[in-house]
Order: structure tokens, then sequence, then C-alpha cells
């Protein structure tokens, strides 16, 4: 009975010892993963024209811009942005004029309603959303509006988020309302004392910047 | 006289000549000899070494593949991870990470519970996320519209832990999320079946427009150091939640007082949608309590519904427990699932 006893005991301790290696190895195992994160940022492309042409056109001759005739004192020649970019665009507006050297103009801060003796111009710069770029689409304001136009002075003026351009399709296309045509328009005296000539034109810049936004 | 010592002698002699002969061999035949080693469980858990995630401040598309994007992510993987176990036995997950930011960098781990509306550095709230991955298995890997197609419909609200981990990216200090979640063993053939694998991944949001636009450079490391401890309990998965119905017609009584009346009770089903409940001689759904004072039986027409009763008035006593489970098991895949409640004699 004694030998029983005593052989029970030591298998006791024996199991003992056999199960606790298990759950050490289970405990020291690692397995690592390395993430590495980079910046997504999105590929801005938007088609912006280099240059372009502004008259002044004071006896409001008719003029042909494209397929469109025009009578007003102030023309310019059709243009347009265009958005190709992975996300949509925030468009910031900067006009700044400048006039011609040797040109005794000015320009005017309100408009000039083509009457008066002094010789200038009110210029202002207009920007509209379209789904395309042809000019014939595009519903132009009838008269200077101070919240949605800028007015071209020797100072810089800016505006913030004149208007968000969609995000490209997925087909590679620009989006409806993707398109933004812009012009210059506004008036001018028509008989100033000193007499319009060769010398009088303004130089307008205008630069567009763009704020990515998120893409939904 | 002396004739006779010898002889007493000489029989105690002998008897314990013989006593010392029988002595060796009674050992020999009553002798165990137990020999211990230890049985090593061997792992077979597949991880990747490797991964890739995205700052995504501009919610941008990420292509998963031809057929998969992902999209308003501000932080995302760029591509599906998973764990996979092909052991032996169930494995429980546990994950340490750490995130680091690299010379060159300028973002920053947000460290607080979100990013605040006004903040304008480069910051992103970065978390950890695990989920079952049912549909993989061995034979599934490679498919396209389970593997990936799986990753891209993945929602934080499933994730595990709940809420997801985040990553603060404090030195020294790893961000440990314990007992994640089992992955269930592989097949006898050391393959993965459904239940063995999990996606993981990285989501949160970045602030969009910080002082300093976003650049190239931007960029963070999170390393994910798993653990896996072999599972004591079978591999299931988690059928919702058991209450008792007091307002039924009978069989109404508290779960914590259930006397020969009886308590219904009634599984608040988070079973998939693909897999029905079934009651009946073929049916994939058992009931059971865990004392045998206590009997159960399932409703003949919802199997979602059983009625568990104390067998006598005298057995059991007031306050002897109780576990009442329900196992429903999906006989597309094997996996189990089930939800338990505690209980009462009342």
């Amino acid at each position: 009975m004694k030998e029983k006893q005593f052989l029970g005991v030591i298998l006791t301790l024996v199991l003992l010892f056999t199960a606790q290696p298990a759950a050490m190895a289970a405990a020291n195992n690692g397995y690592a993963t390395e993430i590495e994160a980079d910046c997504r940022l999105p590929l801005i492309q938007v088609t912006v024209p280099s240059s372009n042409a502004v008259y002044i056109n004071p006896f409001q001759l008719a003029v042909s811009i494209g397929e469109v005739d025009s009578t007003a004192q102030i023309i310019s020649t059709p243009a347009s942005i265009a958005n190709k970019s992975e996300v949509p665009l925030a468009v910031n507006v900067t006009v700044t004029g400048t006039v011609n050297e040797g040109s005794d103009m000015t320009l005017a801060s309100a408009p000039t309603g083509g009457t008066g003796t002094d010789k200038s111009a009110f210029v202002y710069f207009e920007i509209k959303q379209s789904n395309s770029s042809d000019l014939e689409t595009v519903q132009w304001e009838p008269a200077y509006n101070a919240a949605k136009h800028i007015i071209v002075s020797s100072t810089s003026i800016t505006r913030q988020n004149i208007l968000t351009l969609p995000a490209k399709t997925l087909d590679d296309e620009v989006a409806e309302g993707g398109y933004a045509l812009f012009r210059l328009t506004g008036d001018a005296v028509k008989n100033p004392a000193s007499q319009w000539d060769s010398r009088d034109g303004i130089n307008v810049t205008v630069a567009f910047t763009f704020t990515p936004l998120s893409y939904c | 006289m002396k004739f006779m010592n010898l002889k007493r002698l000489g029989s105690v002699a002998m008897a314990g000549a013989m006593a010392l002969s029988l002595a060796a061999p009674a050992f020999a035949a009553n002798e165990s000899v137990i020999t211990g080693s230890y049985k090593e469980i061997r792992l077979a858990v597949t991880v990747p070494s490797t991964g890739k995630a995205v700052i995504n401040p501009y919610g941008l598309p990420i292509a998963l593949s031809d057929n998969y994007n992902l999209t308003g992510q501000g932080i995302s993987n760029a591509a599906p991870l998973t764990i996979q176990n092909r052991s032996a036995v169930p494995l429980k997950v546990n994950a340490s990470i750490t995130g680091t930011v690299p010379t060159g960098s300028n973002f920053a781990f947000e460290t607080g519970n979100a990013l605040n509306a006004n903040e304008n550095g480069k910051k992103g709230l970065v978390k950890f996320e695990m989920f079952h991955a049912l549909g993989l298995t061995e034979t599934t890997l490679e498919n396209e519209d389970v593997l990936i197609g799986g990753f891209a419909a993945l929602d934080s609200a499933d994730a595990l832990p709940a809420g997801g981990k985040q990553i603060k990216g404090t030195a020294g200090t790893p961000d440990v999320a314990t007992n994640i979640l089992t992955l269930r063993e592989g097949t006898a053939d050391g393959n993965l079946q459904a239940g063995g694998a999990a996606y993981f991944r990285l989501t949160g949001e970045a602030v969009k427009a910080p002082a300093t636009p976003w650049a190239a450079t931007d960029t963070f490391v999170a390393t994910i150091a798993f653990t896996f401890e072999p599972s004591a309990t079978p591999f299931a998965m988690s059928a919702g939640t058991l209450a008792a119905d007091t307002s039924a017609t009978t069989s109404n009584e508290p779960v914590n007082a259930i006397t020969t009346t009886g308590a219904t009770i009634v599984l608040t089903s988070a079973l998939p949608d693909s897999l029905t409940p079934s009651t009946g001689t073929n049916g994939n759904t058992v009931w059971s309590v865990d004392n045998d004072d206590f009997s159960i039986t399932p409703n003949s027409t919802d199997p979602l519904k059983a009625v568990v009763k104390a067998k006598t008035t005298a057995s059991p006593a007031t306050g002897d427990n109780v576990n009442i489970t329900v196992t429903i098991t999906d006989d597309s895949n094997g996996i189990s699932y089930t939800a338990t409640v505690a209980g009462q004699a009342g």
C-alpha cells in the first residue's frame, strides 16, 4: 500500500513539469509586420490659358470675337480653365491691372456710364462655371455685380474660393461643371477730353491658384 | 534443545533468504516507469513581414485592384493584410503596436480621442483594427472577390477590439491589445479553414488642410508585433445575446430565479444573414445547460427560444448556478456560433 501511494505521488509531480513548458513557449513566440504609410497627394491638372487679348472699344464698334460679334466697350477673347485633377478644386483668383507706358488713361473704380471727360475705363473680371469651353453656352451677367466680379486696378485684388470645379470623371474626362469661362468686360468714357489713341491700353494679370478639396 | 535452536535459526535464515529472493522480483513486477517529455505545440501561422498604408487627407480613391477601390478613408491600407492559422489548435491573438515617425517627416500621431476641428498641424488619428475573415480558406485565398472584395467591404463597426486600438506613437510605450480574437485551428491536413484567418488594417483620419500643405515626405511607420496563445476552448463565434423574456405568457421567470415554472430564454441574434437556425432532428441549433438539476426544452417552432426549468422543487437548491448555452452550427463551413447566459435557481 505504501509503495502504491509513493508511486502515485511521483506521477503527479512529473505531469506538472510537462504541462508548464507549452504555455511558456506560446508566450515567447512572435511575428511582426512593419507597415510603412506614405502620403497620397492628389495630382493637380488644370488647363489655364497663358495669354489673352483685351480691347478697349469706346465707340462700341462691332468686333468679332470668334463666331460672336460684340459692340461692348471692353472686349476680351474667350478663355477657359478646365479641371482634370483627381480632386475637386477651389479656385482662387488675383487680378492686377497696369496701364500701358505712355498712355494717359486711368482705370476707374466704378462704372463710367460712358460719360465724363477723364480718359478712363472701368474694367472688371468675370468668371462663370460651365459644362464646356464653348463660349456660346455661357450666360454672362448683364451688369457689374460687386459680389461676383473683380475690379481691375493697379492694386491686386484677390477672391478666394470664387468657385469649385469638380474632379475629373473615372473616364479621365473633364466632369460636368469642370470648366470655367472668364472674361474682362466693363465700360469706358466715350469722348474724353484727351482722345483715345493707339498708346492707350492695359495689361491685366489674372493669377489662378487652386486648393484641393476632399474627394468625397 | 540445541538441535531445535539450530533448526529454528536455519528456518529463520531460510525465510530471510526466501524473503530476500522474493523482494527483488516483487519490486520489478510492481514498478511503473514514467517518462516525462515536453510535447511541443507547433505553430503554423502566416504573418506578412511588411505592408503599405496610405495617409490620404483628401480621401482619394485607393485602388486595391481593377475592380475594387477604397474611398473616403483618411488613413488606410494600400492592400489587404491577413494573418492565417494552420496550427493544430485555435490561437488567441494579441498585438503590440509601435508607431514611429521617420526623420524628415512632419507627421504626428494624434494622442487624444479625436482630431480637433481647428487642428492645422499634420496630424493623423490612426487606429489598428482586426476582423474575422470567415470567407478565407485554402481554396479561396487566391480569389479576388473573396480576398480583396472582403477587405473592401470591412466596416469599422465590426472591428476588433471594438472601436479599434489607437496608435499614439508614444516613445517607449507600445499600444497593446490582448485577446483580440481567436483564429480557428487548421484542418487535419494542416490547411487553412473558415475562421482560421483574420484581416488587419490601419484606419483613421488625417487633417485635411494643415497650415503647411502635406508633402510626400510626410510618412509614418507602424510595427505590429503579434503573439499567439493556444486557446483552451474550441473555436466559436458569437451567436448574439441570450436573455430571459419575462413578458412571455408562460415560463416567464427571470433568469436569476428559475423554478419548476421556468424561464423563457431568447437569443437576440448576431448570426450572419446566410445562416438560418433550425430545430428538429437535422437542425443546426442545440440548447444546453451545464447543471443536471435543470432541464432545457427548445421551442418547437422558434429555434432561438427555449425554456429552462428546475427539474424538481427540491433540486436545484435556491441560488444554484446554471449556464444556459445555445450553439448554432454553420454546416457550410463547420463554424459554431454560441451564446451563453448565467442563470440561478430561485
